[in-house]
């Protein structure tokens, strides 16, 4: 009798305290949603400005995904499967910026690519290219902050992966890339998947590094979290209105996903 | 024309040892316990693990000589591997694991196709084709890992405890029709494999093998037939793979001594001198209520620790002065009326006794 009471007073804490917890996340999106400006939503969100920074928005955040797919696998590899000396360090310098604050990303990229930056003076110099206030410096901005979702996530399923498969298709002849190419990717396709949704969640978010590194041009580096940050000082049913699209982009594909790739990845690392 | 293996192969601290020769068309045996280093060899020899010294020669090709700095890649050897739990490639169908190989050769899709068809036919597994390897049986998997290793005409094929995965009817099976399997395959140059399996169970080996090579601890410590392990089992291993008792000891003429002032009679055919081992049939050995009286000589006071039954046959375990396992039949048993703690006399002819010395 005892026990069972104190399992169900146990049961009891824990329970508020869980629902204090998902309230935190539940109730600024009821207020997002209570405040909304309904009745000119419409006419808000077609208008221009919205119009062209979730254009922006949407085409900025798939690229970075990509770039994040083709360097952020490899990378990956590399960190789980070759000896490269201060792997480690590596591993953790790559994934640095995801505790990183953004404006801190924003002026590290600057002092790299902007026009008198590590990289950025000779690239100006010899091929006239200057990324900083450019749409690709918003690109480069949401890569150098999303990426590592994409490389922790490969990176753990590289490592779970049982190396024997590899082995065997080895012995029936394939190549070191045929072998990656058609037994380990598939192996961790899940992972990759689930990474990239990952990735690109944090990239359609962005706001500090751009804002540093890229600047708020409108139509060429001012993104929707942006849009809304300034709005906000203008304008805030406009500044609802676009939260709340960013919310409903994001929720949706998220909610979609649910139980397939994302939380398989997550729970097990993929496969 | 034959697979050459002498190689000293160092694994994170560990080192295996080995040297052994395989004919084309001959089945070698890879027997010992657990840990002994067998899947190591296969690595080895597949090109999965470089050796550390030695070599590793097919006919007059070097596939791994750490002198000569020579290694020559997995793909490049025609190895023929079958893994200890098949290793089929999950998002593949069982068609397109066995084609997986001559895909990787540049085979074009339909001729690899075609191949794989008729290799999984070979085996009796064509109807499953199409199925993905999740719904595979134990039996039919280890098939398509099979078709998929054979189809590309290796010169050696490697088998890692090829029936240990099995269920029992399906082992029995394929105790059966593997050997045929295996002597039926072909090289691209129209002559049989060399074949090395990894096995722990004696009878597997028995209908696989044509040689055992016995590793333990990284050592070779025995090779032979199984008849001739049967006979003169070397280690405690062995005899218990065979079901032989073992016992080391030292040889004095006639005398073997197991202890200290535990002698035991051996047959003329033994007379030596030095450390030796004797093997001792666990059949060969009776077991008596009180002291025989008469003739043999060898008798000595024991205790029984453990009566094991298997199919009509028990088998009693004995410890002090030395451990020993003996044979009884149900009925003998009963007679003897014995159970364990009790004591009892052994006794066991001097002919029954083959001793080996050492070196």
């Amino acid at each position: 009798m005892t026990d069972r009471r104190h399992t169900a007073e146990t049961s009891r804490v824990l329970m508020v305290l869980g629902v204090c917890g998902a309230l935190v996340f539940v109730l600024p999106l009821v207020a997002l949603v209570v405040r909304a400006p309904w009745r000119s939503a419409g006419e808000l969100a077609t208008s221009g400005p919205i119009r062209s920074a979730l254009w922006l928005s949407i085409v900025t955040s798939l690229v970075a995904t990509v770039v994040s797919i083709v360097l952020g696998v490899p990378l990956a590899w590399v960190l789980a499967r070759s000896r490269l000396p201060g792997r480690r360090l590596l591993r953790t310098i790559c994934t640095l910026s995801m505790v990183l604050p953004p404006v801190v990303a924003g002026v590290a990229l600057f002092l790299a690519v902007g026009r008198r930056g590590l990289i950025g003076e000779p690239l100006d110099r010899w091929f006239g290219i200057t990324l900083p206030f450019t749409t690709p410096a918003v690109v480069l901005a949401q890569v150098f902050v999303a990426m590592p979702f994409l490389v922790l996530t490969v990176d753990a399923a590289l490592e779970q992966l049982d190396r024997r498969f590899e082995d065997a298709a080895r012995t029936l002849g394939g190549s070191e890339w045929f072998v990656f190419r058609h037994v380990t990717l598939p192996a961790i396709r899940p992972a990759v998947l689930t990474g990239a949704v990952l990735t690109w969640a944090r990239a359609l978010g962005e706001f500090g590094a751009t804002i540093t590194f890229a600047g708020s041009l409108p139509g060429v580096t001012r993104t929707m979290p942006l849009e809304t940050y300034l709005a906000l000082e203008t304008d805030l049913d406009r500044a609802v209105l676009l939260s709340l699209l960013l919310v409903a982009i994001s929720l949706t594909v998220l909610y979609a996903l649910r139980g397939r790739w994302v939380g398989a990845a997550l729970r097990g690392g993929g496969a | 024309m034959s697979l050459n293996v002498e190689a000293v192969i160092e694994i994170a601290g560990f080192v295996v040892e080995i040297a052994f020769e395989v004919e084309r068309g001959e089945t070698v045996a890879l027997v010992g316990p657990n840990g002994a280093g067998k899947s190591t060899v296969l690595r080895a020899i597949a090109g999965l693990l470089p050796i550390t010294s030695g070599h590793v020669v097919f006919d007059d090709q070097t596939w791994d000589d750490p002198i000569d700095d020579v290694f020559l890649a997995a793909r490049d050897r025609q190895v023929g591997a079958l893994f200890q739990s098949y290793l089929l490639f999950d998002h593949l169908s069982a068609l397109d694991n066995v084609a997986f190989g001559l895909r990787a050769r540049r085979v074009d899709r339909q001729r690899a196709s075609a191949a794989s068809k008729s290799a999984l036919e070979r085996l009796g597994v064509g109807a499953i084709a199409n199925q993905m390897p999740a719904g595979l049986s134990g039996g039919q998997a280890q098939r398509v890992a099979l078709a998929r290793a054979l189809v590309l005409e290796p010169v050696v094929v490697l088998l890692d405890e090829p029936l240990a995965a099995l269920d029992a009817t399906t082992r029995g099976a394929v105790r059966h029709d593997l050997p045929r399997w295996l002597n039926e395959s072909r090289a691209a140059d129209g002559r049989p494999p060399a074949r090395v399996v990894v096995t722990h169970d004696p009878v597997d080996a028995h209908a696989l093998a044509d040689r055992v090579i016995v590793l333990e601890a990284g050592r070779v410590t025995q090779t032979g037939t199984l008849g001739d392990l049967a006979a003169r089992p070397r280690s405690t291993f062995v005899a218990d793979l065979m079901g032989t008792n073992v016992l080391h000891g030292v040889l004095r003429g006639s005398v073997f001594e197991v202890a200290e002032g535990i002698e035991l009679i051996v047959g003329a055919h033994a007379a030596g001198d030095g450390a030796a081992v004797a093997a001792i049939r666990p059949a060969a050995i009776s077991l008596h209520r009180s002291q025989p009286e008469g003739s043999p000589r060898n008798v000595w006071k024991t205790r029984v620790v453990g009566v094991d039954r298997s199919n009509d046959r028990v088998r009693v375990r004995l410890d002090a002065p030395f451990s020993l396992v003996v044979e009884v039949t149900e009925a003998g048993l009963a007679a003897l009326a014995v159970t364990v703690d009790d004591h009892v006399w052994a006794s066991v002819k001097a002919s029954e006794i083959s001793v080996v010395t050492d070196g």
